[in-house]
C-alpha cells in the first residue's frame, strides 16, 4: 500500500506545519493544534473531534512502537476542494502484517491495539505505508464539505 | 524527553453525597491517566464512599487508550465493590467513539444512568477549561 498520488503534489499549498513527536506531552500539543487548525479551516465540531481522535490514535502508535516521529499538517486546495492533510511518519519497527492490521477486529495481542481500522473510519482518505525495520507513514485526508 | 508528570494538578477530588468525585480540569497525558487510575483505586474504598464519579467534561476527545484505562478502572474498582460512574461526556465525543468502535463496558453505562439520578448536584460541578 503506497502513499499516492503524484498529481496532488502539483497543487498549490496554502499552509504547512511540522511537529516532532516524542512524548505524550507532544501528543497533547499536536492534538490541540490539529483541532484548532480544523476549526480555523472551517470544519464543524463533529469533524474537529473526528480529526482530533484520528491524530490521537496514530500519534500514540508512534510513541508506543517507534518512540519518535514527525507530524505534518497541510491544507491544500485540490480541484476546488479544501483538503486537510495530516501525515504522521516514523522510522520505527514498522508493521509486520499491514493487511491484517487494517482488518476489522485485528488485535496486536499486546493489549494496546493499534486501532487502524477504527481510525480509518474517522477520515475521508487514509493511506498507510509500512516496511518492517524501516518505519511507517500514515497520510490522512479530511475534505471540507460546503 | 521526560517531563515531570503528575495528574494531581489537573484534577480535583471531592466528596459529594458520599461519592468520591474526580473532575478533570484539562486533558491528561497517558501516564497521567495511569496515575489517575491509581489515585481512584487508592481513594475509593467501600468503607469510605458509595462509589466514585469521574467527571470528563474537560475532554474533547476520548480515544482507545483512555477508553481502555477507564474500563480497567471500573473493572478493578468493581472487585472492591465500588461502582464507578462516568459523567460529563460530550455527546459529540460519544458519537466519535461509536464511529471508531469504542465503548465503555455495559456495567459502566448502566451505573452511569442509574446512579447519576441519585446525584442531584452533579451538573453543578465546577470544571475549569483550558
Amino acid at each position: 500500500m503506497n502513499i499516492q498520488n503524484s498529481s496532488k503534489k502539483k497543487d498549490e499549498e496554502s499552509s504547512k506545519k511540522i511537529f516532532s513527536l516524542e512524548s505524550e506531552h507532544d501528543l497533547i500539543k499536536i492534538r490541540k493544534y490539529g483541532r484548532e487548525l480544523a476549526k480555523e479551516i472551517g470544519f464543524k465540531a463533529i469533524d474537529q473531534t473526528l480529526i482530533t481522535a484520528a491524530i490521537s490514535e496514530i500519534c500514540r502508535n508512534v510513541i508506543e512502537y517507534a518512540g519518535y516521529g514527525e507530524v505534518r499538517f497541510e491544507v491544500k486546495d485540490i480541484n476546488g476542494i479544501t483538503c486537510y492533510i495530516i501525515t504522521v511518519k516514523d522510522e520505527g519497527p514498522g508493521i509486520e502484517n499491514l493487511e491484517a492490521a487494517l482488518r476489522e477486529g485485528f488485535s496486536s495481542g499486546e493489549g494496546l491495539g493499534i486501532g487502524l481500522p477504527g481510525t480509518k473510519r474517522l477520515m475521508d482518505e487514509f493511506n498507510i505505508k509500512s516496511s518492517p525495520g524501516k518505519g511507517t507513514t500514515v497520510e490522512m485526508y479530511k475534505y471540507l464539505k460546503q | 524527553m521526560s517531563d515531570t508528570i503528575s495528574c494531581m494538578e489537573k484534577i480535583s477530588l471531592r466528596n459529594q453525597d458520599n461519592y468520591l468525585v474526580i473532575s478533570l480540569k484539562e486533558p491528561l497525558a497517558d501516564s497521567e491517566f495511569l496515575e489517575l487510575k491509581n489515585v481512584i483505586l487508592q481513594n475509593a474504598s467501600l468503607d469510605s464512599v458509595d462509589g466514585a464519579v469521574i467527571d470528563l467534561k474537560a475532554l474533547t476527545v476520548i480515544d482507545s487508550f483512555t477508553t481502555r484505562v477507564l474500563n480497567n478502572v471500573a473493572l478493578l474498582a468493581d472487585k472492591k465493590n465500588v461502582p464507578i460512574i462516568l459523567t460529563g461526556i460530550k455527546p459529540i465525543v460519544t458519537e466519535v467513539m461509536k464511529k471508531q468502535g469504542l465503548g465503555f463496558s455495559a456495567d459502566l453505562v448502566n451505573l452511569n444512568t442509574e446512579v447519576s439520578k441519585s446525584l442531584s448536584q452533579l451538573d453543578e460541578l465546577q470544571v475549569n477549561y483550558r
